[in-house]
């Protein structure tokens, strides 16, 4: 699935599935964060997505076991329905780092001035052509080459 | 009191609609939010494939000393004059704003002949090349 | 901004045969007061060809061949009334003497503009623009080689933005 193609589906349904979040973790931040996380679980396994006939059904559904996983997770007192699966050392590290890093270019990204911020979007995210970045932005092609490498050159310290 | 297992039990449609019955207020900026979040993705997910092939790209420590040694080079004497710029991303700055000046004067001078009785002149030899319509 | 740049692009080897040759015109002038001055050397133009991300030409608004093709850019820009006069006619003879050819005279508002090219009937080896407005004379100089036909184009495209 295109990038804009998952945007066009998915991020519309973000209001919806904040609140489904919030529903359940009854708290702000960890609504969003929830919600984030699934948007990245959604994001990296665009490729399938194609196949899906229904989105909210299938994001609400997804959301819902994240945010419960969470809540077990963060309380020890509860005694789980299922026990976990035993975390893989290897694995565990692994995915450790990667959060952090995401966090850490994440903080980047929202720090970046914010013509970089919209530059750096539109050429990473939305994969778009230079010509269309200068069409969309009114700046001009090495101005916007400029702004990208210094974003880049940012975003680079972070990892 | 929700339980886990109560949630659990919910279907989708079901959770939504409890969901969204007192909506609570979803948080400014979230589909922004949202898209950071993703581009922090795509740029990380970019940089792996980066170090996963071969160095393409002129490093740029070895850039910064060649930028060096050309400017050493240029400055020496009966070389010529030094150049104005370190950084070629600055020089090349500095031609394109050339280039949009260039071309915003040819455009004054379009819209001229493309009024009539304008004070430009074109020779036709160039006119009839560009095609002006 | 209107600007008026004086044309020292005489410092092509091509043209050091003159009497004043760009190089020490632009020597001459470049320190002055109210004037500042921009040269892009061959060596510089090399590098940017090297910035990484330059291949991907994904657009009509594609200026690296043209970029790729140059090998040096002068550029005077002069409010500097009591050098202007002097400066303006180095120019033109450096023109003059160039053998540049017009390719376009624009008129407006009190600036009189004018823009050359060099070469021959297949290849471009020079541009010149040189703009002249009471206070102020500026000068755009770019030396490379280009097809004729590849420049007439780029020319075109800007026209018809």
């Amino acid at each position: 699935m295109t990038s804009e193609r998952f945007q066009a589906v998915y991020l519309p349904l973000s209001e919806t599935l904040w609140q489904v979040a919030f529903y359940i973790l009854e708290d702000s931040a960890e609504a969003e964060d929830a919600v984030q996380e699934l948007f990245l679980k959604l994001w990296n396994g665009r490729d399938a997505l194609d196949s899906i006939r229904s989105p909210k059904g299938y994001c609400i559904t997804l959301l819902r076991n994240l945010c419960l996983d969470r809540i077990r997770r963060a309380s020890r007192t509860v005694i789980p329905e299922v026990l976990p699966d035993p975390p893989v050392e290897g694995r565990q590290d692994d995915a450790v780092d990667q959060r952090e890093r995401l966090a850490k270019v994440l903080d980047a990204i929202k720090s970046l001035p914010d013509r970089q911020r919209q530059v750096l979007t539109l050429r990473t995210l939305d994969g778009l052509s230079y010509e269309e970045i200068a069409d969309r932005t009114g700046l001009n092609y090495l101005t916007l080459r400029v702004l990208l490498s210094q974003a880049r050159t940012q975003l680079k310290k972070m990892i | 009191m929700k339980t886990l297992e109560e949630i659990e039990q919910l279907s989708a449609e079901e959770l939504e609609q409890k969901a969204t019955e007192s909506p609570a207020a979803v948080p400014e900026g979230l589909r922004s939010r949202l898209r950071m979040t993703l581009a922090a993705q795509e740029f990380l997910a970019g940089e792996e494939a980066e170090k996963a092939r071969p160095v393409r790209w002129f490093p740029y420590a070895t850039l910064a000393t060649a930028v060096a040694a050309a400017t050493l080079l240029v400055a020496l004497p009966g070389r010529g004059p030094k150049d104005t710029f370190d950084d070629p991303l600055l020089a090349y700055a500095e031609v394109e704003k050339a280039f949009q000046t260039i071309s915003d004067k040819m455009s004054v001078g379009v819209d001229l002949v493309r009024e009539a009785g304008a004070t430009a002149e074109i020779p036709q030899n160039t006119l009839h090349k560009i095609q002006i319509k | 901004m209107k600007r008026i740049l004086i044309l020292f692009a005489a410092l092509l080897l091509s043209y050091s045969a003159f009497a004043q040759s760009g190089k020490s015109i632009y020597q001459k002038y470049s320190d002055a007061d109210q004037l500042s001055a921009v040269y892009i050397s061959p060596a510089m133009f090399r590098l940017i060809g090297r910035i990484p991300d330059l291949e991907t030409g994904d657009n009509k608004v594609n200026l690296t061949p043209v970029i790729r093709s140059l090998t040096g850019m002068y550029i005077l820009n002069s409010e500097n009334a009591s050098i202007n006069e002097q400066l303006r006619s180095d120019a033109e003879r450096f023109i003059k003497n160039g053998r540049y050819e017009l390719l376009m005279e624009v008129k407006d508002h009190g600036e009189t503009v004018r823009m050359y090219t060099v070469g021959s009937e297949k290849v471009i080896e020079g541009f010149v623009m040189l703009a002249a407005e009471p206070d102020q004379v500026t000068f755009i100089c770019l030396d490379g080689e280009m097809p004729r036909d590849q420049f007439e184009g780029m020319v075109a495209e800007q026209m018809a933005r």
